[in-house]
Formats: structure tokens, C-alpha cells, sequence
């Protein structure tokens, strides 16, 4: 290989790293014929899992996979490309990424703001709403609810009533079980089955408003990446936009099969009332306009975005629904 | 080129710490000049990173509390009512006070997952009394370093935590199967104490001078000294084990807690309480730069090529089913003396994991024995952590030869445990099984 | 020597502060057990206060450790080296050893003065209290490690050139 890079993560393991990660890097070296080669590192091996923006900024690693929320303390803009409640479907951030703008919006904040070179390079799906020992349906099942949640949504939850319970996410498992908490929210059906979540709370609430869909991305080092022939700048960019595409596939169809089997495990599937999901949209829009007065970027984001959601109203009159066509 | 650094990291490690430089400053030291040669200038912030994660840790919070409890209590004489008071009425049996000892430990790995801690809270409580009793001092230093390890493989633990989805295992089903390996060790641990006070009893002096007591003196003794410490001891652990608290709040409830007491005992000086104070400051910016140390030195070696190079060792070997299994297992006893267990658990078992299943290996069974061998690597010198924990709470009779020699019968029934693991997999696997489903 | 004295006593009062904040770490976490169970509601700061309280102590209490010699090191063969001996490794090791920590306060204060510039918060809560307090508390805290290293260093060159043991407390 030309170049060996190291790429940072905040993943552990699971899917996203084993995946999309790994999946990435395999094709970067297919389409740059093997020219640059990417060693994948777990979290918090190389350095902190929470700091791999930094990290590649100063070349500790040349590239990074990230999700932006994790830069929430140092601006939080990210969210809006990551997932928030206020957020898109999967396929909403798909089309609002390549066709309505959100991509150009992007990569020109990652360079202004961050100095980094950056694009998508996976997408997220619809998360469950919570794994939970109380039933929630109403928001005054919600009111008190001990829930331990972080970033945009422990501030928006709260708001809503909750009592968010911040904690570290290796105390989470042993809190739900011993009921210091009642409930958590953690990730996709996918991400959540493997961790048992399911067999120490009854109740599995959907759908997962609080991240209806994001995207993670791939961050590159900018003399690193000045170190690239343009078409192996084009192959890394191309690789990204393939490993959205391929991530969609994957997730989604593992999705369907770990949503079935809580299904058809001993759990109860709860559905959030209609009434619930509109006061939290309500309230998620009032906190990002919050954000926005205080940030000019969450602001020029945050209209674009919320232009290509009310574009998208139109979807569902001339598309049936995914699934309706089912016996 | 990259690889070759990574792999002087330990020999450089090593001469500086068998030289006698303190371990977290050769730790520290290595990182940097490895780091440096690696990546110049942005060594500095991977090392900084490293401190980013040790110091906001939440978890780690029970360090300095858990260390001001074990503090308070001996200070405040509390600690040998309580060991006077259980030995009025085990004096009879063997090597009394080890036993207690295996047990106190037993009962804080179930209460929390920081090993640190959980060792240095049952030394301060332990270590003074088994000396007034003349208790031999590699027995001692090896039943408290034995009594503190427990805390990885007695759930509840943060390295399982970080395993199981690695791993893809339930978090439930791996502290199932933890269970009953983590009683035999306690159970081996006991069994290795009473034999040796029954086979050499120098080693754990019998009590035979002072004046036998009669039966109401016995209990009024047990009332005023054993009830209201183990009350606390409770008070701690059943708060968080009927989910009441989080282990950290609970170490803050039973630090409290030992003020009450020490209150209520008329023992509390202000002098006591400044020098538990103190004490804890100090022991806990010790055992955390070792901590921190440990995570620098072993994030720069994984990225000077050392992940690169563990890895393609185990891919090279070529090996299959067992020896592929003695393979990983050996690394990871390797990998566990200088570096973080998350770090080797995060490096190790995604690899593992398909290797072991493409056997026919139990996952489940496979993560506790890879648990089994880390905690085994914890306790083996010469780099072995619990050591060095051990090392910063004893008055300086008690030399680092002690402790060496002490660990090594414990290491012994590590291995056993480990053999009964390997020949008996329902030891681990019966109670995920009965457990399996839901717990509600 | 006037300025190893002022080192060490620069670490002692390091040490004190840090002994001192482990009693609103103790106070803090029991509020929260109280406030949820009794007051019926989590607080929004303790997870917080508590990590930075633990980080302070850590980082606050790490040059008057070395100071009192809590750190922990295997001196089966040191314990039977010359003074001069001792001296060599002493030096060696804290020049590299003091190299870093130095390198890592200088960066940790220009970590302090662009997080206070930002004005860069957590993000770890609904509470995201500032970031520059804690990065403060640990850039003392290397700063004091530093400058007991420092003093550790004068001693064992002391040492090495006299070929007697440091006697006496500075
Ligand atoms: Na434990
Ligand atoms: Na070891």
C-alpha cells in the first residue's frame, strides 16, 4: 500500500464497527486498488472514544469514524446530522444528504469549524424508544419516569417530564435490573438485542422518537488527505456514499429480524400515543430553535433541514408505505 | 518499522521498573518516548486523552470513597472491634481471621467493580489485625491480594460490561456464569487458609493467652462491635443490591455512614478524621496514575503497530479448536500484566470470538474463562496490580518478597479454578441456562 | 534549600485541598440518594460534580503522593543499590518521567485557555457545566507533579554528586 492509516472510532464493537467500519476500509482499499490501506482501531484504544475529531485533527490518526454528536460539548451543530429527535428517517437523511443540500452544508462545517475532511460513511436506523420496566404510552405515564438517557434528548425528556438520570453507560445494565433506573434507551433493535436489555425490562416502547435516523462519518486528517491522488481522494469519498448505501441494507434488514424476535419474545411491544409523539416534536422544535438563536451554523442547518422535511409531507401521498403491501 | 517499537515498549518497561523507578512514572515515561518516536508532537494528546477518560470517569468515583471507608474504620479503632468480635467466636477455627478476610472480600466484589478499591478497603480493614495476630506475612499479603481480585469475576463488574456485546453475549448470562467460578475461588481461597493454619500453624497463630470469656460477654461484645459494623457493611451493600443506589452512591452512604459510627463509638477525633482524609487523597492519586499509566502506556503500543502485530500472531499461528483457544488464552495472560483489561478484552476478543465459535465453543463459557485467566494475570507477578495495590496501604514490614511469595499458593488456586472451569463447563453454563429468559 | 522547601510545601497544600474535597464528594452523592428517595426527583448535577470532585482529588494530590513517597515501586533490587545507584535511576527516570509531565502541563494549560475561550461545556448532562474549572484543577495538578519532580530531581542529584543518601527534610 501507498499509505497506512490508522483509523480512530468510538465503537467497542457491535455492527457499527464490525460492519460498517470494517466494511469501509475493506472497500477504500478495493477502490484504490489497494493503494491506501486502514487499520480500524475499537474505541478508546488509540485514545479517547469521545475525541476522535481532535485526534484526527492532530494526526494521531489519519481518518476517523465518528458520530457528531459526540462533539456536543464543542458544538452542537452535529446533532442535527447525527440524529435528534427533530431529526430524519434513515431514508429522509439519504435524499436530504445527496440531493437536498444537507451534504454541501456538511462538509463545509467540518471545514470551517473543525478543519477536517469529512462525509458520510454509514447511516443509522430508527432506534427503540425505551426498554423500560414501567408501560409508557401517554405522556403521563412518562411524567417521573426514572430514565437514563444523555445528550439533546436528557435535556428535551426532561422537559417532557421525565426524571433523567444521568449515568455511565457501564452502569446502565446493572441500574434497570436493580431499578435505580426504569428505564433506558440505547439503540437500534439491532444494537439492543446482544446487550439483554430486553430480559430485565418488560416492555419494549417504539417508536423511537428521540432518534428517528442519523449518520455517522468518516473524517480525514487534511495532510493526510493531501497526500492522496484525486482520484484516490474521489474513491475514499465514493467508498462513503457506497458504505451509506450498503449500511442501509445491513441495518435494516438485521433490524427486521431482531425487531421479530422481540416480537415473538415474551416481551410487550408498546406504541407511544399519536398525542405523545406530537408534544415531543413540539418540544424538540422549540429546543433547536433555542440552539439556533445562540449558533448561526444550527441555524443556516437547522432551515435546511426542517425545508427538506416539510418537502418530504409529500412522500406518503403519492408512495404506499414500506410494508403496506403485506398479507 | 512500526511494530518494532511497539515491542521494545516492554523491555524498556521493564528495566525501568525492576530498576525501581515507581511503576505509573515508568508507564508514563515508555508511552511518551514510544508515543513520541511514533507520532511527534500528537503524542501528547493521545496521553492527554487518556486522562480526559481516567479523571471524568464516574465509576472510579468509588475509589476515593471505598479507600476513606477502609481509612476511617481502622483509624477509628472500628475495624478491630469488628475482627475482635468475629474472632471471639471463630478463634476455634483455623487461620480465622484469612477467612474473614476471603469473605469481606467476597462481599465487596459483590458490591462494586472497581478492583482497586475493593482490595485496598479490605486491606486497611484486615492487614493491621492480621499483623497484631501475627499472621505470617506472605499469608497475609496473598489473602488480601487474592480477596481483592475477586471484584473482576464476582459480577457485578465493569469489564463484563464492556465484554458482553463485544463479545455478543448477554450481560446476564455472563454474570450467571460468572457466579458459581467466582464462590469456588472464594471457596478454594478459604480452603487454602485453614489448611495452611491447620498444617503450619506459625503461619496463623491460634489466640490462646487472653482470658476466656464467658457466654454474655461474648454476646455483649458481638452486639456493640460486630452488630453495628456489619449494619453498615449492609447498609452499603443492600442499598445497592436492592437497587436503592449505584455502587458509587453506596460507597458515599457507607462513608457516611462510618462517621456516624465512629461518632456513635466515641472514637471520632478530628486527628482521625484528617488522617483518613489524607490518606485517602494520597492512595487514591496512586492507585489512578496507575490506572491512568496503564491505559497511556497501552494506547500507544496498540498504536505503534502492537495491535497490528498481536493480532497477526494469532492469525499466522494457524491454529484450530483447542489450541487456537490455549492460544488466545495465553495472550490474554500475557496482554493482562502491563496493559488495562478493557483495553485487552476491547483488542482480544473481537478476534476471539469467531475463531472460538467457528469451534463449537460456548461463548458464554469462553468469555468466563478468558475472565478467569485475566483476573489470574492480575495477581501474577511480576507485574501484577494487585500487588502493587496491596503494596501502597501496608506499613513497610511487609516487603515486596512477602507479597511475591504470598500471591503464588493463590495463583495456584486461580489455576485450579481455571482447570475446573475447562474439565466442568456446567459450572459456568448450568445457571445462565436455569436463567435463562426473562428476570421480570 | 529554600526551594525545594517551597516545593514541597506547594505539594502539601496541593494535598490538602484534595483530602479536603473528598468530603463534598461524600456529601454530594449521599444529596443525590436523599433528593431522589426523598424529595422524589434525581438531581441534575451530582453525576457530574461527583466525577469532577474524584478527578481533582486524583489530579490535585498527585505531586504531595510523590512527595510522601505513596508511589508504589518494586525495589527488590533498589533496596540494595548505593545511594549512588539509587541516584542514577532516580535521575534518569525523572528526567524523563518530568520531561512529560512538563510537556503535559504546558499542554494542559493551553487546554484550560481554549476551553475557556470556547467556552466549550461537557456535554455529558442536561446540566453541560463549562469544561476550563476541571481542566484547571488537573493543570494544577501536573503542575505540582512537575514541580515535586523537580525537587525529587535536586535531591537525587544532590545525591549523586556527594555519594550520601538525602538526609533530612529538605
Ligand atoms: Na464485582
Ligand atoms: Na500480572
Amino acid at each position: 500500500a501507498d499509505v497506512n492509516w490508522k483509523m480512530a472510532t468510538p465503537w467497542s464493537g457491535g455492527p457499527w464497527l464490525e460492519r460498517d467500519v470494517k466494511g469501509y476500509a475493506k472497500r477504500v482499499a478495493d477502490l484504490t486498488e489497494g493503494r491506501v490501506d486502514i487499520t480500524v482501531y475499537p474505541g478508546g484504544t488509540l485514545y479517547s472514544p469521545l475525541k476522535v475529531t481532535e485526534g484526527v485533527q492532530k494526526g494521531v490518526a489519519e481518518i476517523g469514524n465518528n458520530w457528531m454528536g459526540y462533539d456536543w460539548g464543542i458544538d452542537k451543530t452535529g446533532v442535527l446530522f447525527a440524529g435528534y429527535a427533530g431529526g430524519l428517517t434513515p431514508e429522509g437523511y439519504m435524499l436530504w444528504m445527496y440531493k437536498g443540500g444537507g451534504l454541501e452544508l456538511w462538509q463545509q462545517w467540518r471545514q470551517e469549524e473543525f478543519d477536517v475532511i469529512s462525509y458520510p460513511c454509514a447511516i443509522l436506523g430508527t432506534d427503540i424508544f425505551l426498554h423500560s420496566t414501567k408501560r409508557i404510552q401517554t405522556l403521563e405515564d412518562f411524567q417521573g419516569l426514572k430514565l437514563r438517557t444523555a445528550g439533546a434528548w436528557a435535556d428535551i425528556a426532561s422537559r417532557l417530564g421525565a426524571s433523567t438520570v444521568v449515568m455511565s453507560g457501564g452502569e446502565v445494565y446493572s441500574a434497570l435490573e436493580r431499578g435505580i433506573i426504569q428505564a433506558a434507551e440505547l439503540g437500534t433493535p439491532e444494537i439492543n438485542l446482544p446487550t439483554g436489555l430486553q430480559d430485565i425490562a418488560q416492555y419494549v416502547i417504539v417508536p423511537g422518537i428521540q432518534n428517528p435516523g442519523g449518520l455517522l462519518e468518516c473524517q480525514v486528517n487534511k495532510e493526510a488527505w493531501s497526500e492522496l491522488s484525486e482520484h484516490d481522494q474521489k474513491m475514499l469519498k465514493l467508498a462513503g456514499k457506497l458504505s451509506v448505501f450498503e449500511s442501509w441494507l445491513d441495518s435494516s434488514a438485521a433490524d427486521l429480524d431482531a425487531f421479530r424476535e422481540l416480537q415473538e419474545g415474551p416481551n410487550e411491544i408498546v406504541e407511544l400515543e399519536q398525542s405523545f409523539i406530537d408534544e415531543a416534536a413540539r418540544v424538540t422544535r422549540e429546543w433547536a430553535e433555542e440552539q439556533a438563536t445562540a449558533d448561526p451554523w444550527f441555524k443556516e442547518v437547522l432551515e435546511s433541514q426542517t425545508d427538506f422535511k416539510n418537502k418530504l409531507k409529500t412522500w406518503s401521498e403519492y408512495r404506499l408505505p414500506i410494508g403496506s403491501l403485506a398479507d | 518499522m512500526t511494530s518494532y517499537v511497539a515491542f521494545l515498549m516492554f523491555p524498556a518497561l521493564l528495566i525501568l521498573i525492576l530498576a525501581g523507578f515507581p511503576i505509573a512514572f515508568s508507564m508514563i515515561s515508555v508511552a511518551l518516548v514510544a508515543g513520541y518516536l511514533q507520532f511527534g508532537d500528537g503524542v501528547i494528546f493521545q496521553l492527554l486523552s487518556k486522562m480526559d477518560d481516567v479523571a471524568t470517569n464516574s465509576v472510579l468515583a468509588a475509589v476515593p470513597l471505598f479507600i476513606f471507608i477502609g481509612a476511617m474504620l481502622e483509624r477509628s479503632g472500628i475495624a478491630e472491634r469488628l475482627f475482635d468480635a468475629v474472632h471471639v467466636w471463630t478463634r476455634r477455627v483455623p487461620g480465622s481471621l484469612g477467612v474473614s478476610a476471603v469473605l469481606l472480600g467476597t462481599i465487596f466484589a459483590a458490591a462494586s467493580g472497581v478492583v482497586g478499591a475493593t482490595e485496598t478497603v479490605i486491606g486497611m480493614l484486615a492487614v493491621p489485625i492480621m499483623l497484631k495476630h501475627a499472621y505470617d506475612k506472605s499469608l497475609i499479603s496473598g489473602t488480601i491480594c487474592a480477596s481483592g481480585s475477586l471484584g473482576t469475576v464476582i459480577p457485578p463488574s465493569i469489564t463484563v460490561i464492556v465484554l458482553a456485546p463485544v463479545a455478543n453475549v448477554s450481560v446476564g448470562d455472563l454474570f450467571a456464569g460468572l457466579l458459581f467460578p467466582g464462590l469456588v475461588m472464594a471457596a478454594l481461597f478459604i480452603a487454602y487458609v485453614v489448611g495452611i493454619a491447620m498444617l503450619k500453624p506459625a503461619f496463623a497463630p491460634r489466640e490462646e493467652e487472653t482470658p476466656v470469656l464467658s457466654i454474655s460477654q461474648k454476646i455483649r461484645m458481638t452486639v456493640f462491635a460486630l452488630v453495628p459494623t456489619m449494619a453498615l457493611i449492609f447498609t452499603v451493600l443492600g442499598t445497592i443490591l436492592l437497587g436503592i443506589a449505584t455502587p458509587t452512591e453506596a460507597a458515599a452512604c457507607g462513608a457516611a455512614g462510618t462517621l456516624i459510627l465512629s461518632l456513635a463509638y466515641r472514637t471520632f477525633t478530628w486527628g482521625i478524621l484528617w488522617n483518613a482524609l489524607r490518606r485517602t487523597a494520597s492512595i487514591t492519586a496512586m492507585i489512578l496514575l496507575i490506572v491512568l499509566g496503564g491505559n497511556m502506556f497501552a494506547g500507544v503500543f496498540f498504536a505503534s503497530g502492537g495491535m497490528d502485530s498481536v493480532q497477526s500472531l494469532l492469525s499466522t499461528l494457524g491454529l484450530s479448536g483447542a489450541g487456537a483457544v490455549t492460544a488466545i488464552l495465553v495472550l490474554a495472560f500475557l496482554a493482562g500484566f502491563v496493559l488495562d483489561l478493557i483495553s485487552v478484552v476491547l483488542i482480544l476478543i473481537p478476534l476471539a470470538m469467531p475463531i472460538v465459535t467457528g469451534y463449537g465453543v460456548d461463548p458464554v463459557w469462553f468469555a468466563v474463562t478468558f475472565l478467569v485467566v485475566l483476573q489470574t494475570s492480575y495477581l501474577t507477578p511480576p507485574m501484577a496490580p494487585s500487588i502493587f495495590y496491596l503494596r501502597a496501604i501496608t506499613p513497610p514490614e511487609i516487603t515486596l518478597r512477602h507479597m511475591y511469595r504470598g500471591v503464588l499458593p493463590f495463583i495456584g488456586m486461580q489455576l485450579v479454578t481455571l482447570v475446573l472451569v475447562i474439565l466442568f463447563p456446567g459450572l459456568v453454563l448450568w445457571l445462565p441456562e436455569q436463567m435463562s429468559g426473562p428476570s421480570w | 534549600m529554600f526551594i525545594l522547601k517551597m516545593a514541597e510545601r506547594m505539594s502539601d497544600i496541593a494535598g490538602v485541598i484534595a483530602a479536603l474535597l473528598t468530603i463534598p464528594l461524600i456529601a454530594s452523592l449521599v444529596y443525590e440518594v436523599f433528593s431522589r428517595y426523598v424529595l422524589g426527583s434525581p438531581t441534575y448535577w451530582v453525576y457530574e460534580v461527583s466525577y469532577m470532585l474524584m478527578g481533582s482529588i486524583f489530579a490535585l494530590a498527585m505531586g504531595y503522593a510523590l512527595k510522601i513517597k505513596q508511589h508504589v515501586s518494586v525495589d527488590l533490587i533498589y533496596a540494595r543499590l548505593s545511594a549512588r545507584s539509587k541516584a542514577v535511576v532516580d535521575v534518569i527516570g525523572y528526567c524523563a518521567f518530568g520531561f512529560a509531565v512538563w510537556w503535559m502541563t504546558i499542554e494542559l494549560f493551553a487546554s484550560v485557555i481554549n476551553a475557556y475561550q470556547n467556552g466549550e461545556v461537557t456535554g455529558k448532562s442536561a446540566w453541560s457545566p463549562v469544561v476550563w474549572p476541571v481542566y484547571t484543577t488537573w493543570f494544577l495538578g501536573f503542575f505540582m507533579l512537575g514541580v515535586q519532580v523537580i525537587a525529587e530531581l535536586i535531591k537525587a542529584t544532590a545525591t549523586l554528586i556527594s555519594g550520601k543518601a538525602w538526609e533530612g527534610n529538605a
